[in-house]
């Protein structure tokens, strides 16, 4: 506890010995984990309109006129057992009357003196959108199924667009990781060459191995989280500014996410990029660490020992 | 204390740097490696505390084979031998006190026994008025006697000194080799790694001379090269 007090005082030291060097560091750490938080929210954004989008999509299956009730329940049961299949629903023809009646309360059809005009109907839920397609062919062809109605074309392809640019995006994330990480990794290799002797002294004098380590791990992990949280003020700021200029035009009501929820994108954000912050810096200054502290010491001797043992 | 057994050691790059070298250090004794730059006396003192290990033969120091010793043994083997250098390796930003203090912080010493050995140290070296001083503020000597207490703070049982008077002029060198005499008196093997041959004259302790990676001479009297090593070198 002692030795990690004093390396972690010996760690803020160094900080403010290189205040220049550390700041520029520290810059080149937000700048991408600000560009990565940026990406972030968009995954986030395009995952909440496209589970929104999805969940409201549905398959009407509109009976034919000649099925009973006892047959539409009958078929209800058998569509509730299908895979796929999250829930049916039974509209049957005075409730499907009733809701239609509800949306358009000008036009009156009491006048037709039957509550039969509208065909009953079964609704079914997919677990996921990507079974629509399939399920709606199935259905189209069981007995007593007159029409079906279900996500339109456009609706289907604009999913699909949103999958491709799901995809596009955790791709662009995995490299912008890699891409912090090497970040970071660059900042410990520069500063264990500033600090090499020092890191000669600490084991000239019998500092173990993990002792010398622990000062750039803690650098590391400060670069990654304090880069996190000012690049998660940034966006909170742009978020803020956003959903102000969205609240002044119709675009909230398509993108409801952007509108209502900023508070909880930043939450969701902000942990995100502390947590990814906190591990890429300490993996990728450990990984710099074995790498630079290897080269100069256990690999060599290991390399000697080849020697002697082929010898 | 120290044995070496045919050792040989040669680099990745294939150079050559020690070949079948065979000697005997006993406790307490103070010693000179002398011979020519490049001749393979930094490499031994290497060997000791094992910043490299032989390509043949065997090193043993505190009966212990270094080649067989652990990675993670390494730090406990160095907390036992001191060593000290011609460049003398302090840190810029520390004072005298802080880097000597340093030594024992890395081993997890208490507040309290720093203040007390650190002190202790720098009176025996003659430091005691220049413990606020930073490296760039002392002499030559001073920032020498400055690692000689870092070194003996964490109080070695070996202690070695690859040219510890290379940069130093003749009257300071001087002060540096009674030190070291004084601190082997103490009871501390001392090994001198130097090509100062006013130096291994005025002490006449034992003196192995290395040239070409090869032990040439191993004289218990002392004396620097002879006519005959001098031009074999």
């Amino acid at each position: 506890m002692r030795s990690m007090l004093f390396l972690f005082r010996e760690f803020l030291s160094s900080l403010a010995l290189n205040r220049f060097l550390h700041f520029t560091y520290g810059v080149q750490v937000t700048i991408s984990l600000l560009v990565l938080g940026i990406f972030l929210v968009l995954m986030l954004g395009a995952a909440v309109i496209w589970n929104r989008v999805g969940n409201n999509l549905l398959i009407h299956a509109y009976m034919s006129s000649t099925m009973t009730e006892t047959g539409i329940l009958q078929l209800k049961n058998e569509l509730e057992q299908m895979d796929h299949v999250h829930d049916v629903e039974y509209r049957s023809q005075s409730d499907a009357l009733a809701i239609w009646e509800a949306k358009n309360p000008h036009m009156d059809l009491g006048i037709l003196e039957s509550d039969d005009i509208l065909p009953a109907s079964l609704i079914i839920r997919a677990t996921h959108p990507r079974y629509i397609q399939g399920l709606a062919e199935q259905i189209k062809s069981m007995p007593g199924v007159e029409e079906l109605r279900y996500g339109s074309e456009m609706v289907q392809n604009f999913l699909k667009v949103m999958m491709i640019l799901i995809s596009i995006g955790a791709v662009t994330i995995l490299l912008l990781l890699v891409f912090t990480a090497s970040s970071i990794s660059n900042i410990i290799g520069m500063s264990i060459y500033a600090r090499r002797t020092e890191i000669r002294i600490m084991q000239l004098v019998g500092a173990t191995w993990w002792f010398i380590r622990w000062p750039f791990l803690f650098e590391g992990v400060f670069f990654g989280t304090v880069g996190a949280i000012v690049a998660s003020l940034i966006i909170w700021a742009l978020l803020l500014m956003m959903s102000e200029a969205l609240k002044l035009s119709e675009l909230t009501l398509a993108l409801p996410y952007f509108g209502l929820n900023t508070g909880g994108i930043f939450v969701v954000l902000a942990l995100l990029l502390l947590s990814l912050g906190g591990l890429v810096g300490f993996f990728g200054s450990l990984r710099t660490v074995n790498t630079f502290l290897g080269r100069e010491t256990e690999v060599n001797l290991d390399a000697l020992r080849v020697r002697q043992l082929t010898r | 204390m120290i044995k070496f057994v045919s050792v040989g050691l040669t680099y990745p790059n294939l150079v050559n740097c020690l070949r079948n070298v065979n000697l005997h250090i006993q406790k307490q004794e103070f010693v000179f490696v002398v011979g020519p730059t490049g001749g393979g006396k930094s490499s031994l003192m290497k060997l000791i505390y094992r910043d490299a290990i032989p390509t043949s033969g065997k090193v043993f120091v505190f009966n212990k084979d270094i080649a067989k010793m652990r990675i993670r043994e390494i730090p406990f083997h160095r907390r036992r031998i001191g060593v000290i250098f011609q460049d003398f390796l302090l840190l810029p930003h520390k004072t005298a006190f802080e880097n000597i203090a340093y030594a024992l912080q890395i081993r997890g010493a208490s507040g309290r026994q720093i203040g007390q050995l650190v002190p202790e140290v720098m009176d025996w070296v003659g430091l005691t008025k220049r413990q606020k001083s930073y490296p760039h503020q002392l002499s030559g000597g001073e920032q020498q006697r400055v690692c000689i207490a870092r070194a003996l703070v964490n109080k070695p049982d070996i202690l070695l000194a690859d040219e510890p008077t290379g940069n130093l002029d003749p009257d300071t060198s001087k002060e540096i080799m009674d030190l070291l005499v004084r601190i082997n008196s103490r009871g501390t093997t001392v090994v001198v790694a130097t090509h100062d041959e006013n130096v291994v004259n005025d002490y006449r302790k034992r003196t192995i001379v290395i040239s070409q990676g090869q032990m040439i001479a191993d004289r218990t009297e002392g004396g620097y090269l002879n006519a005959e090593e001098a031009a074999n070198a």
